[in-house]
């Protein structure tokens, strides 16, 4: 087979099966590629490694941009996050059969409080509460992680009776590494060629739900396209964009306005360069890779619900100066208070280096997608006057 | 002719309001940096014991946006912070901290005694996230506002009153890591036996602060709610200090006095007793509780007040080792723990006060005491017959509050109420 012919197959086929993302809710796409119990996570902290080490499938839970129904009314009030009660309303509707949930409690308090509602709600569902350390720092809290981590995955091997051996941690690992490490080299060409960010979008949220195996396979491909000029280079004049915010996953915002999806060169989202800017120190030995596992998660770019944001203003000059970005794209994600206020500091930051930004309230349906338009295009073109 | 007051005011009112002033006003002497004196900025949910141990004051934003929002000025310094970038969709006792250290205008008095207003420049934050993951963010700006060092007391919260081996050490060794950092910060050692003084002090005066709780199951209820909140303030910022204690005594005892005459700290008859869920609206508090006290309603408990009480366990008690029994007690701190625990606790206020309704404040400024509150009044009326509503609000920003939503909402529960 042609192997032109074969790359676009492939991600064809990806985006046709995984998108919009109302079609992951009965998991079946999930499913046809592995026969490991799917667990599903919320945050990017969780390392992922370590349960597919001990034979699950880790799946990120995103929020399909669903319209909101009020079927969560009944449960949680109106005031809490945005992307959460999306993936809430769905569950609510649809009933999405993950083999066990682990919610990531000690970090928001929305995700905390969500993580008991959900179970009064759906009281079949397999649940996990994984309490994050919030210190960042010192060997109390590697420590400390590194006890929870295995506590927790302990409760859900014996619940869904897989046998507890973490042989398999270092290749884990290394597959998670070789996915990593391909989705950096897509970012890298982001910046000479015109590749549609949506296109790249999509693909990290496939990821993030489906096997590392075929993840890789995925950005292989994509990798293979880019590199047989299917992507013009980029025109010297154009204007560089990134976009920044917490757990912002709606693909429409980009796919609606053409001139972002063509502007934006980089990320500093949740899904996007915080979950996949880090690479894990490799070693053969279980016990040592499950330490270097911990510090790695503990040391990576965090998201705003972690205490010191000091490498994540780092991050966020980083990428600013390394991808030439001339102005920033700040995703207010609607009631995500850490997000909240860590932009007044990130803004401060941006001043600093004389990078232009403009803060625009999302919401996870993009219910004010005319409004977004107007304000994104502005700035953009804003941005290309300077 | 005089209208008869819906409302009993309470003596020791006084005494409580005297005694934050003059803590207030100590905090602002300037001779403090000369004696090495230092002040600490600390969450409500903070092991404050071992600051009142090391002779550091300690200073409560949280008591500070109470302050604000009683002045009815705290909406005024939330637009402030909002002008600062602030999303206006975060927590309004963070907004009126941060419009009070950066708003050019002048920031609320903290007493009547107070010419400068706001609360005094800190040495050291001390954040404790068992209350909240706001205060987290919310100290982490000021720290760099200031620029001063910040300890953060990282509490897991939760899941049973079974605290997992691995959570107690990590609470535990940051124990001793905090007081390090005091002593670091405070170029002091902190003498063991002044620890051991302030933890005497800080049981003396929850159990105090406990017994005048349990009394609002007599009837009539010799506290209402704004009693209350107006009460809790010495055990919040000065708990661990034995200059507290006397105020708790002749609070006691005022209670008692109410108890043996047949007092109720409302004037009419008790029609409606209610349970309060949250924080309260602060900036109409007194209006608030006063129509309702009009209406024969009084609130004989709730669970804010409760939290710095009806939580501690004798028997976690430890004197001689007070790094296990303050990390069994910050652990478990109210706002620390399920939603099924609160549902537990309010179903049992609520039955042990012998209540007839719940009013739910679902409050946007607090998701950690609110999200959640819809399946709690729905398992408490399950669970115990007792109904409630949920009223719309803020702590402190009356732009969220609808005074008309309210009041027809609290119309229809007090008619479920006159028809069972």
């Amino acid at each position: 087979m042609n192997q032109e012919f074969s790359n676009e197959n492939i991600l064809n086929e990806a985006f046709n099966n995984f998108f919009p993302l109302d079609n992951v809710r009965n998991l079946s796409n999930i499913r046809k590629l592995t026969l490991d119990p799917v667990v599903g996570y919320f945050t990017n902290r969780f390392p992922v490694e370590f349960l597919h080490a001990l034979g699950f499938h880790p799946s990120r839970m995103v929020s399909d941009g669903t319209e909101d129904h009020g079927a969560k009314d009944e449960y949680i009030q109106t005031f809490s996050c945005s992307w959460l009660t999306s993936i809430f309303e769905s569950h609510l509707r649809d009933k999405i059969n993950y083999d066990a949930l682990v919610f990531s409690t000690g970090t928001c308090d929305s995700l905390q409080n969500m993580s008991d509602i959900w179970i009064k709600a759906l009281p079949d569902t397999k649940a996990y509460h994984f309490a994050f350390p919030v210190r960042t720092s010192g060997n109390l809290t590697n420590q400390y992680f590194n006890n929870e981590l295995v506590s927790i995955s302990k409760q859900i091997c014996e619940s869904l009776e897989i046998a507890y051996n973490y042989d398999q941690l270092p290749n884990s690992v290394k597959l998670f590494n070789k996915k990593r490490l391909l989705i950096q080299k897509v970012y890298e060409k982001l910046i000479d060629y015109q590749i549609p960010y949506n296109l790249l979008f999509k693909l990290l949220i496939i990821a993030d739900l489906t096997t590392v195996e075929y993840s890789i396979q995925l950005f292989e491909a994509f990798l293979s396209d880019i590199d047989k000029a299917k992507y013009p280079l980029r025109e010297k004049t154009s204007v560089k964009i990134a976009v920044i915010g917490s757990m912002f996953d709606n693909i429409g915002l980009f796919e609606k306005i053409p001139i972002l999806n063509n502007s934006v060169v980089v990320d500093d989202l949740s899904y996007g360069t915080r979950n996949n800017f880090f690479i894990i120190e490799e070693t053969n030995n279980p016990d040592d890779q499950l330490d270097l596992l911990v510090s790695a998660y503990l040391n990576k770019v965090p998201d705003s619900t972690i205490y010191d944001m000091s490498r994540r203003a780092e991050h966020l000059v980083n990428i600013v100066n390394n991808f030439k970005v001339k102005g920033v794209i700040m995703l207010l994600q609607k009631w995500c208070d850490p997000e909240g206020f860590e932009f007044v500091e990130l803004q401060k930051k941006l001043k600093n280096i004389n990078i232009p930004f403009t803060v625009i309230d999302v919401d996870s349906s993009l219910s004010n997608l005319g409004q977004l338009q107007t304000r994104v295009e502005a700035f953009i073109e804003m941005v290309g006057e300077d | 002719m005089e209208k008869k007051k819906a409302y009993r005011r309470l003596e020791s009112d006084t005494d409580v309001k005297n005694f934050m002033a003059m803590y207030y006003l100590n905090s602002k002497n300037p001779y403090l940096s000369d004696e090495g004196i230092k002040l600490a900025w600390v969450t409500s949910g903070a092991p404050v014991e071992y600051l009142i141990a090391a002779d550091v004051i300690p200073l409560y934003p949280e008591n500070y946006g109470a302050i604000a929002g009683a002045a009815k000025d705290s909406t005024r310094l939330c637009i402030a912070a909002e002008n600062c970038g602030y999303s206006s969709d975060l927590c309004s006792y963070a907004r009126t901290s941060f419009g009070s250290i950066l708003s050019p205008d002048p920031p609320t008095p903290l007493s009547e005694i107070d010419g400068t207003g706001g609360l005094a420049k800190p040495d050291m934050l001390i954040c404790g996230n068992n209350i909240c993951g706001t205060v987290l963010k919310w100290y982490q700006d000021v720290s760099r506002i200031y620029d001063i060092p910040m300890f953060l007391f990282d509490t897991p919260p939760l899941r049973s009153d079974y605290i997992p081996p691995h959570y107690r050490s990590y609470v535990e060794e940051q124990l001793v890591e905090y007081i390090q950092f005091i002593e670091m910060v405070t170029k002091n050692t902190i003498p063991p036996e002044n620890i051991d003084n302030a933890l005497h002090a800080s049981f003396k005066s929850i159990e105090l602060w406990s017994e005048i709780l349990e009394k609002g199951k007599i009837s009539p209820a010799p506290l209402n709610c704004a009693d209350r909140f107006l009460a809790m303030a010495p055990i919040v910022c000065q708990r661990g200090s034995s200059e507290i204690i006397p105020l708790y005594e002749t609070l006691l005892e005022e209670v008692n006095t109410r108890i043996d005459q047949g007092l109720g700290a409302i004037t009419g008859e008790e029609k409606y007793r209610l349970l309060w869920d949250n924080i309260p609206i602060w900036f109409n508090i007194y209006s608030f509780f006063n129509t309702l006290a009009s209406r024969g309603a009084v609130f004989p408990v709730d669970t804010y007040t409760n939290a710095w009480g009806g939580s501690l366990k004798k028997s976690a008690i430890d004197y001689n080792d007070h790094i296990k029994t303050m990390a069994q007690i910050y652990s478990s701190i109210y706002l620390n723990q399920t939603l099924q625990s609160k549902i537990d606790l309010i179903g049992s206020l609520a039955v042990d006060f012998n209540c007839t309704g719940v009013i739910y404040h679902s409050q946007r400024s607090c998701k950690r005491y609110s999200l959640g509150q819809p399946i709690t009044k729905k398992e408490v009326l399950e669970k115990t017959g007792i109904p409630g509503i949920l009223i719309d609000g803020d702590m402190t920003d009356s732009r969220n509050f609808s005074e008309e939503q309210t009041w027809t909402r609290i119309e229809a529960l007090l008619e479920i109420i006159d028809q069972t």
